[in-house]
């Protein structure tokens, strides 16, 4: 955060000193966290309250009423099992673990999973392919540096597959970059400076010549093979079966990274940088920690698990608004995605309570 | 996306991802104890000397101090025993005794008994036979089937990971600043020295 606005600072929290040391926990609160943010708001209401240690098993139907009830829930200190009932329920376990915990409470009505009429729970697993770009050295500009560890970088939203125009034969969807800003290197060039020596070491305390590189965030397209299922015997400690993932990105993302890697390259040629080097690392599907689907939304009952409003088909007081109700990953960070989807579908559950539909 | 510079520079000049594992000892050929300074927890006293040596090469003490002024040999021999795996270990140990036998090969002496132009020497030779190391993007290791380090290469990645990143050079070579506040995209260097990081 840059620009503090009241909104902001009520909440303690401050601007980016550019320390850089935000995966430490920002102790201004710039960096955007539950913790920083939305927790100290939700406290702030005096409605909140929270209850640490509690491991959520299943969610409990009751079948009269087509209703979610409550919760079932371990504690992770005691062991004891407890209920907590309520007339409305969010669940914003992360994608998997609210996937998990559907696929975990079955009932007569639903004995695939709650709200798993469909089959789809569990399916269409996407996350976002990156570790794939380019490289390049600047020369000149001797002259010049910076100051501070300014934590964010570049990026270049995506410009392919938008309109006819930019429409690429090749695969569907797009990608952006997000770029490690332009920088001089820093005494750990010296691995690949064959030189030791006095001249050496104080050649490294100051800094080295200018670099950047562009890595590509690529759209993973929603494969109904992509899934997770439970484990038929592996358990954990407390009792609930373990998610199996069967998952892997494909030929439409391996030709996509093609491009990312060739525009990038582009990109940095027609900029003036020299030794540009490619890279394609993919990995598989889970590197980009942008793990999305499994529940996602639709307007058809038979072909999705949730609704428009985020409510699960046919138990309208169960609300999913985390990753699992992605129905397409896109390429950019979703999280920002998911808070939108939960202060519609919040506002939706309102209006719903106040007109005595939930 | 701020992990992305966690490690940035140490995962390409180390060239191996940090892991823990117990230790398994090989050891070089040798005939009097070495006397060191300090305790080694992983090497043994002459293994301790010649690592010792090595890192005193590479980053000599000039008007600033040297690589065992600022306990660089120490940190590499907790840094191997803290986080190579058994087989990282042996590999480092073996790498450490065919060192110091080509060297005897060459010189007819081990590595610590050699003149300061001869350790130089012998270790200009190493550098010229490193392999250069695997892309890497915050911290990313992008070219996972990139030549596998060498000893001399894995020795001089350390050496330089506990030299640039002590307190000392950190705080008092190196531009240092805790708190910077404003960025500033565009200074002139003014000859000062690299921001630590």
């Amino acid at each position: 955060m840059t620009d503090p606005q009241e909104v902001h600072t009520k909440l303690g929290r401050g601007k980016c000193l550019n320390r850089n040391r935000c995966s430490r926990g920002c102790p201004y609160g710039a960096y955007f966290s539950s913790n920083s943010a939305t927790s100290p708001a939700a406290n702030n209401t005096g409605n909140l309250a929270v209850r640490p240690n509690s491991i959520v098993k299943e969610i409990m139907y009751d079948e009269a009423t087509k209703t979610a009830t409550g919760v079932r829930v371990i504690d992770s200190e005691t062991n004891e099992v407890h209920e907590f009932k309520a007339k409305i329920i969010f669940s914003r376990a992360s994608t998997l673990s609210t996937t998990q915990l559907l696929l975990n409470s079955k009932s007569a009505r639903f004995p695939n999973g709650l709200g798993n009429d469909s089959g789809e729970l569990g399916h269409n697993l996407m996350d976002h392919h990156y570790h794939v770009g380019a490289m390049g050295d600047f020369e000149g500009m001797e002259d010049q540096y910076y100051q501070g560890r300014k934590p964010a970088g570049l990026f270049i939203p995506k410009y392919v597959n938008i309109d006819e125009k930019s429409k690429n034969p090749n695969f569907l969807r797009g990608f952006d970059y997000q770029g490690a800003g332009a920088g001089r290197a820093n005494w750990g060039r010296g691995g690949d400076e064959h030189s030791i020596g006095a001249d050496f070491k104080e050649s490294l305390y100051k800094p080295g010549g200018w670099g950047m590189g562009l890595m590509g965030f690529g759209e993973v397209l929603p494969y109904h093979e992509n899934k997770v299922t439970l484990h038929e015997s592996l358990v954990d400690k407390w009792g609930i079966p373990q998610l199996v993932f069967d998952a892997s990105i494909k030929d439409n993302e391996l030709k996509m990274r093609k491009q990312i890697m060739a525009d990038a390259a582009e990109m940095l040629e027609s900029t003036g940088f020299k030794n540009v080097r490619t890279f394609d690392n993919a990995g598989g599907l889970g590197v980009g920690v942008h793990e999305m689907g499994t529940a996602r939304m639709g307007k058809d009952p038979k072909t999705s698990v949730l609704n428009g409003n985020n409510q699960v088909h046919g138990i309208n007081n169960l609300f999913i608004t985390d990753g699992a109700c992605m129905t397409s990953s896109n390429c950019v960070n979703p999280s920002i995605t998911y808070m939108a989807l939960t202060a519609r579908a919040v506002d939706f559950a309102v209006s719903e309570m106040n007109k005595k539909n939930i | 996306m701020n992990r992305r510079d966690y490690l940035k520079n140490t995962t390409a000049v180390l060239g191996f991802s940090l892991s823990s594992a117990s230790m398994s000892a090989l050891f070089i050929s040798c005939a009097k104890e070495a006397k060191l300074d300090w305790k080694p927890v992983f090497l043994k006293p002459n293994q301790g000397e010649i690592v010792a040596e090595i890192a005193e090469t590479i980053l000599p003490k000039t008007k600033t101090p040297g690589a065992k002024e600022l306990g660089v040999p120490q940190f590499i021999d907790k840094m191997v025993n803290e986080t190579k795996d058994e087989k990282g270990k042996e590999e480092f140990l073996k790498g450490l005794e065919e060192f110091d036998k080509r060297c005897v090969d060459k010189y007819g002496k081990p590595f610590v008994a050699l003149t300061p132009k001869e350790k130089t020497e012998y270790l200009m030779i190493h550098e010229k036979e490193s392999p250069r190391s695997g892309m890497n993007l915050w911290g990313i290791n992008l070219e996972p089937n990139a030549q596998k380090p060498t000893f001399y290469k894995s020795i001089k990645g350390l050496t330089l990971f506990g030299f640039y990143t002590s307190e000392k050079i950190g705080k008092e070579i190196l531009a240092y600043q805790d708190i910077p506040g404003e960025y500033l995209p565009c200074i002139l260097l003014n000859g000062q020295n690299a921001w630590n990081e």
